[in-house]
């Protein structure tokens, strides 16, 4: 499958830890937040993403209907 | 499982998403109900388009309430537009309705069955039914959307909604997240949820994050690129209710076109978006073609629920927590009397109490005291109000609390499960998996909680499984601490009454002492709440030892309710957790 590049938008990976959706400003070296002192590229924000996902266990596994009602 | 379908009639640049949305159902011949708003309706290339659906389809048109006013009747009358209709004054509720339904009639020729707004009020609701008798259901409200959704997006989204039911329910006349209790109580609309939320993840958590939405759990980071599990998971979850509710389970689909076109709250690029949407679908079709779910217009499911789902019914929901891999179970219990989640994480506590047997008015609007919150209070409510303690005193929660010696131990440190649940004409038991306690001299048991849930009360036994010395001497105390309120934070508890019965009967109103009182033999201790016209009590059924109410402090704004009795083996401890109506 080819690589999913990721938008130009993107959220403060650090606010979104605390569940809280702010969009990041940028300038022309990074990215930046105004809620909190978050600064990084897009590569560095991407990494943070990929590390808030590791919370999720399971989100890459299927559950079927049989194996809920023994879980 | 019955699944509704619905489409935002969105006009400007996100219609052709709109459409794209109507390719993909209309290719997989899934039943959809179109949301047309005031706006749209002015539009003629919409109007020919939704008129179309409907011809060659048979889609269902509906009336959208939530966004869309504008019009130069809505601009010459109201002028200031407030965000959404529930947060009118009633005259302009009035208004907006009636234009609505007018320009819905003109557009096409018959009135409206079904329409939707995040939040649909009880006042908004009889004037829509009295404006459009026709009116049948109604998307009335959004599953604990609020606080967290609140702080989620940075405090500017003004949506308050908890306490209400997460599938169908008959909305009451003064509360619309209230189950009716009889026809008399009820709008004459049936409410639908805005989305099926994770029951789990939800409590927890944002409900947008985890919800019927592929979107929503973009917004959460829970796909990886086109991997999504966890969308038909969430799907599973709903249809294993139908293990627990006669064969009942519902669950809704409300994408906007904004969902699937650079939405600024998901960093997936917009095929991605829409190849996760587009999945959903296909999982309908294919549970569809195996007898496992029938797809609905929104009137069609109307008049099932109407003619098989009887005011009053009971539902409860299982959820088992699937995307952290916790496996967490959390037991759900819903009826026109009260709401009642039980956290088996914490052995078996209630984390979340509403008692709608107080039949607290609350309604929306620029002229209402409640202003723009629409939540049904609790009286627990374990998330915002600390639940058991980890950093300084404990708050709103029950429990048990065991003493042996000078030890005690609380069985909200107790991990258990749901072992088994029945639900039948005479009334719902929950059995939980026993819960293991070891003091510190070595001495182990085991304590078995079943509640049984009936009109406005809930009964809660405890049986002593196993112990490892059948000499030693335990006391245990059924523990309920509560408060009020409707978000995070504390309200004004001057007014609560405290009281315990048995051989030294006292009262107390609550002025911020931490007083105690305390009663030998006492059968009943009480919290009489008016500012939301409800008392909560503990009655104990097992004779207790004890009975004592503890007020609470400034620093820590809760009462307390707790009886004591004696722990022995092979025998059992019941009380009463009683709601009640109180003036």
């Amino acid at each position: 499958m080819a690589e999913i590049k990721p938008r130009k938008i993107m959220r403060c990976p650090v606010c979104f830890a605390r569940e809280n959706d702010i969009t990041l400003m940028k300038d022309e070296a990074e990215y930046y937040c105004i809620h909190c002192s978050y600064h990084g590229t897009t590569e560095d924000i991407t990494a943070m993403y990929a590390d808030l996902r590791k919370k999720y266990q399971w989100n890459q596994r299927r559950v079927t209907l049989d194996e809920l009602r023994k879980l | 499982m019955f699944v509704n379908i619905l489409h935002r009639v969105t006009p400007g640049e996100m219609y052709p998403y709109f459409l794209l949305q109507q390719d993909y159902v209309h290719q997989l011949r899934l039943k959809v109900t179109l949301m047309v708003q005031i706006d749209a309706m002015q539009d003629p290339q919409i109007v020919a388009d939704v008129k179309r659906f409907h011809d060659e389809y048979g889609d269902e048109i509906a009336l959208s309430l939530s966004l869309g006013y504008d019009s130069p009747e809505f601009r010459q009358t109201i002028g200031a537009p407030e965000e959404f209709l529930w947060l009118y004054s009633t005259e302009e509720k009035r208004f907006i309705i009636q234009l609505a339904v007018d320009y819905f009639r003109k557009t096409f020729g018959y009135d409206p069955q079904s329409v939707a707004s995040y939040h649909l009020d009880a006042i908004s609701q009889q004037i829509l039914k009295e404006i459009c008798p026709p009116i049948k259901i109604a998307v009335a409200g959004c599953f604990e959307e609020g606080v967290k959704v609140f702080h989620g997006c940075n405090h500017s989204w003004y949506l308050f909604n908890e306490g209400m039911p997460w599938g169908p329910w008959y909305p009451s006349k003064t509360h619309t997240l209230r189950p009716a209790e009889n026809e008399t109580d009820w709008t004459g609309i049936i409410g639908v949820p805005h989305l099926s939320r994770d029951l789990a993840l939800s409590f927890e958590g944002r409900n947008d994050f985890f919800a019927s939405h592929p979107a929503n759990a973009q917004r959460g980071l829970v796909n990886v690129g086109y991997e999504h599990p966890y969308d038909y998971n969430l799907c599973d979850l709903y249809r294993l209710q139908e293990d627990f509710n006669d064969g009942f389970s519902y669950y809704n689909v409300f994408v906007s076109p904004a969902w699937l076109a650079g939405h600024p709250t998901i960093q997936d690029p917009n095929e991605v978006s829409q190849k996760l949407y587009h999945d959903l679908l296909e999982y309908f079709v294919e549970l569809r073609e195996r007898d496992h779910l029938s797809d609905m217009y929104m009137h069609e499911f109307a008049d099932w629920y109407r003619q098989n789902w009887h005011i009053g019914t009971p539902e409860v929901y299982l959820a088992k927590e699937v995307l952290y891999g916790s496996k967490k179970h959390y037991f759900w219990y819903i009826d026109p009397f009260m709401r009642v989640l039980i956290d088996t994480h914490q052995g078996g506590s209630i984390g979340d109490l509403r008692p709608y047997i107080g039949k607290t008015p609350v309604a929306t609007g620029s002229d209402q005291k409640d202003l723009m919150i629409g939540s049904y209070p609790y009286v627990i409510q374990s998330i915002y109000r600390t639940g058991t303690s980890h950093h300084f005193m404990d708050g709103a929660r029950t429990t048990l609390l065991v003493t042996h010696q000078s030890e005690t131990l609380d069985l909200c440190c107790c991990k258990t499960r749901v072992a088994n649940v029945q639900k039948d004409a005479s009334g719902t038991r929950l059995t939980l998996t026993p819960a293991h306690l070891t003091f510190s001299n070595g001495l182990s048991l085991s304590i078995e909680t079943e509640y049984y849930f009936a009109v406005g009360a809930i009964r809660i036994t405890r049986r002593l499984l196993t112990i490892s010395d059948e000499s030693s001497v335990l006391t245990a105390r059924e523990y309920l601490k509560g408060g009020y309120g409707v978000t995070e934070y504390p309200e004004d508890m001057h007014g609560i009454v405290l009281s315990v019965d048995g051989d030294q009967p006292q009262s107390l109103d609550y002025a911020y002492r931490r007083r105690e009182l305390c009663s030998d033999h006492a059968q009943t201790v009480m919290a009489v709440i008016p500012q939301i016209t409800t008392s909560v009590t503990l009655e104990a059924l097992t004779p207790a030892l004890r009975g004592s109410v503890v007020e609470g402090l400034l620093f820590s704004p809760y009462y307390t309710l707790m009886l004591d009795f004696e722990l022995l083996p092979r025998r059992e401890i019941t009380t009463w957790l009683k709601l009640n109506l109180a003036k």
